[in-house]
């Protein structure tokens, strides 16, 4: 078992691999009266194209998340009854990266646990439960259908990608969804929910020891194959530079995005996304002049809303407004973005309040949970050097960091009020 | 440890715990619900964080808080039954982390420079009725949310529920800079004021800071009584939009609940019909066994004394989800010990869940001391203590009021 301890603000997280290859991570914590499981399996949406016994296997978009509603299905019967006997939470979520399994209690801590790990790592799928479970997805996905927000979204992410499966919407589309087979469903099982390519991460007051005794005993060794994903090749241009369209809105908006290779600048992944933040924080952030300029001047209707998406090797630097005049909206963001210089004390003080914010970041110990299963879905490692990090965080970087994001290849969608 | 300290103008609310890495000192400004209000106060309150006579900008307000190491410093809106509360609050991090001097003293000494120094002005008063307005509309162009509103008013013009805390669009675009001034006066002077502190340890040195700084002087203090009472109307209101799904909201009435019932039995029996769980009788009889919806849910609206039950189906289920839902609710004496027990264990647990959150720990103390509501303790042991038949007995006492479809008819195969 090994310690991670967190530079500067003295965290620890303890580590274990176990024999199967399930990596487990543990944050104790003594002033928490619960207990929070998070299982992390390492696919998402994105993932709709993978080798699996030397086959390439093509899946309709949508199938990590109908699988995730699927496993709440057990040979004895449903999850949801055994946890609501044992007064526990349990809920799964899907994304573009990841699916994640949660459990929440209050006792029977260990109990809970490996039910957990049996659930998810022992398989059950019939037509019959495929077929019910369609009905009740299809539901979840027009409740989509009718939120402008993320139709809005997905339509820009359809524009500033060309092939990278993170455009595509994690449970689908309807035709998607009715296209689902049992064997996409078992393909995708087969190829991802293996136990090298989970993380478990667990906080409360555990006694880490008992626990990991626990888990040594429940587990059993693996010989599994790497995961081959295929990911198709990304240009980094975007698919489209422009495209207006109507909705059921009452305002002009805009969604403008400046897409860039990770590969452009000699920076780690998590180098590269703490850079990215800081710099969207003083273009855009509550210190920036842009929001003075909002406040003061009649162009915007309100500040505007800054922030990152992500695809396999790029990243889209984000805007979204409203304005009366979106082409003038437009003009005045795209120079302020070319004109625009870093002053260093606004600089030194954003590192400042990331080493603030890092302290805090740890008081509610289900948050931590949280916190880490991001740091192992992004990175696949626990951060905890982010201290040094921040310290070597220097000027001359984020510059060279705006001036790629600004001469990068961009794109705009306009949504205007249907009439 | 907790005090409940009495001022002439206030009463300050100071609790400690070890659990956090944060202080939280909040004010909550209470006021009567006037629907004539909100538009201008919410303006008033965005505008208190733009402008101020001693940090000219909103960037010094913001550039101010970072070299305070960033406290989250705004203000949050909510409405208790006939109360609205305006919370001001500021989460810092916890003295002993930072090497400064007077760390404490400088964040109450900048949390009121910010409240008592306003310097409102035309310009940015145009921008904030620009931003309310655009908010307004996130919440017309959410077939939920603007659902929810036009449901209510429906029901009653006078329902506060019916109204969005941020008023209306046509309030927001009348507010003229002497209504914010004005507003502002009565906000500072008339509102009751509970002021809260967070702290890890007791220290009669945070009690003379605020002290110092707060300049309150003209306040009443008055014990607060939240409940209304929702007018019932028995009727069915049908519209149509262009949605790809339609929403059903039904809507129930309690009469004569007691102290307890109105606590803990009606949680309970809300909890066991319609909680956010697979488990919940609604969610099994419309998802599980029907698959008719994703989600259906019940609200207890406490202190509006009713029951709201929530769902989004396809145009031709609508009846057959009424239909569900009715025959759910008045068979709702056939529940089991182990349905009971299994939403008591739920609630339990979602008490435990916000142990660790300042916010609620806070909010928690501050209403069991106005005597709104029991404390998580007293909360666990009526749980575990209550019998089935007191929460069968809330159905005697839950009248149905009316129901609302909103279709949606932009699929026709749906």
């Amino acid at each position: 078992m090994k310690k991670i301890n967190f530079i500067n603000i003295n965290e620890t997280v303890f580590h274990e691999e176990l024999p199967s290859g399930l990596n487990v991570y543990i944050y104790p914590s003594d002033k928490s009266s619960l207990y929070d499981m998070k299982l992390i399996v390492h696919v998402g949406s994105r993932d709709n194209t993978f080798y699996l016994d030397g086959k390439e296997i093509h899946i309709p978009n949508g199938v990590a998340h109908f699988l995730e509603h699927l496993t709440f299905n057990t040979k004895d019967g449903k999850v949801e009854d055994y946890y609501s006997s044992k007064g526990a939470y349990v809920n799964a979520s899907t994304n573009f990266d990841n699916t994640t399994y949660t459990v929440r209690c209050n006792d029977s801590f260990l109990d809970n646990l490996i039910y957990l790990l049996n659930f998810v790592t022992e398989p059950y799928y019939t037509k019959e439960l495929v077929e019910n479970e369609r009905g009740i997805i299809l539901e979840e996905i027009l409740t989509h259908m009718n939120m402008v927000d993320e139709k809005f979204y997905y339509k820009f992410c359809d524009n500033v990608f060309v092939n990278d499966s993170n455009k595509y919407q994690v449970g689908g589309i309807d035709t998607d969804v009715k296209s689902i087979s049992l064997d996409d469903i078992v393909n995708t099982y087969d190829c991802f929910y293996k136990k090298n390519n989970m993380d478990l991460v667990l906080t409360g007051n555990i006694d880490v020891e008992d626990t990991i005794n626990k888990l040594i005993e429940w587990d059993k060794k693996e010989n599994n194959e790497d995961i081959k994903r295929i990911i198709s090749d990304e240009s980094d241009s975007v698919n489209k530079e422009s495209e207006t369209y109507t909705d059921l809105v009452s305002s002009k908006r805009m969604m403008l995005g400046y897409k860039l290779s990770r590969e452009s600048i000699d920076l780690t992944n998590i180098e590269f996304d703490i850079y990215s933040s800081v710099l969207s924080d003083l273009m855009f952030g509550e210190t920036s002049d842009i929001r003075l300029f909002c406040e003061k001047e009649d162009l915007f209707n309100d500040y505007i809303d800054s922030f990152f998406i992500d695809g396999f090797k790029h990243k889209v630097l984000t805007l979204e407004f409203e304005s009366e005049d979106l082409d003038k909206a437009y003009d005045f963001i795209s120079k302020y973005i070319k004109e625009f210089k870093i002053n260093e004390d606004d600089f030194k003080r954003k590192i400042k309040v990331l080493k603030s914010h890092l302290i805090t970041s740890f008081e509610d110990p289900k948050n931590v949970g949280g916190m880490l299963s991001r740091h192992l879905v992004k990175y696949n490692r626990i951060i905890n050097d982010y201290y040094d990090i921040f310290d070597s965080l220097n000027i001359d970087k984020i510059n060279e960091l705006l001036d790629l994001y600004r001469n990068s290849s961009s794109s705009y969608i306009k949504l205007l009020p249907m009439k | 440890m907790t005090s409940l300290i009495e001022f002439d103008n206030y009463n300050l609310h100071f609790h400690t715990s070890d659990k956090f890495k944060t202080f939280l000192f909040h004010i909550n400004f209470i006021n009567e619900y006037d629907f004539k209000r909100l538009s201008v106060r919410e303006a008033m309150l965005r505008l208190l964080f733009l402008n101020n006579k001693k940090y000219k900008t909103s960037l010094d307000i913001s550039k101010k808080c970072e070299d305070l190491y960033d406290p989250y410093f705004y203000f949050e809106q909510y409405r208790m039954g006939k109360y609205v509360f305006s919370n001001i609050f500021i989460k810092f991090i916890d003295p002993k982390y930072v090497n400064v001097d007077d760390y404490f003293e400088s964040i109450i000494e900048y949390y009121f420079d910010v409240i008592f120094n306003p310097n409102f002005s035309e310009e940015s008063l145009l921008f904030v009725k620009n931003s309310i307005t655009s908010d307004l509309y996130s919440i017309l162009d959410d077939p939920g949310r603007s659902s929810l509103l036009d449901f209510y008013s429906c029901l009653d013009k006078n329902d506060p529920r019916g109204v969005s805390l941020l008023g209306t669009i046509e309030d927001v675009n009348s507010i003229t800079l002497d209504d914010i001034k004005s507003e502002y006066e009565k906000f500072i002077n008339e509102s009751i004021l509970e002021v809260s502190l967070v702290t890890d340890k007791y220290n009669k040195d945070y009690i003379d800071i605020i002290n110092k700084y707060s300049k309150f002087n003209k306040n009443k203090k008055e014990k607060i009584n939240p409940y209304r009472d929702t007018l019932n109307v028995n009727k069915e209101f049908v519209k149509e939009k262009d949605y790809s799904q339609s929403t059903l909201i039904m809507l129930y009435n309690f009469n004569d609940l007691t102290e307890k019932e109105k606590n803990i039995t009606t949680l309970l029996f809300s909890e066991i019909l319609g909680g956010y769980s697979v488990n919940a009788i609604l969610n099994t009889k419309l998802r599980e066994e029907n698959s008719i919806c994703y989600g259906v849910n019940s609200n207890y609206e406490k202190y509006d004394n009713s029951l709201r039950i929530f769902t989004s189906v396809s145009i031709n289920n609508i009846d057959k989800a009424i239909e569900l839902i009715k025959s759910t609710v008045n068979g709702f004496k056939s529940i089991t010990e182990d349905d009971m027990n299994n939403a008591v264990k739920r609630l339990i647990l979602s008490l435990k869940s916000s142990d660790n959150n300042i916010f609620s720990f806070a909010g928690e103390k501050l209403f069991t001391d106005l005597g709104i509501i029991y404390d998580s303790k007293k909360k666990e042991e009526c749980l575990k203590d209550i019998t089935i038949d007191e929460v069968i007995s809330i159905l005697d006492k839950l009248e149905y009021n009316s129901c609302y479809i909103l279709k949606g008819v932009k699929n026709e195969e749906n």
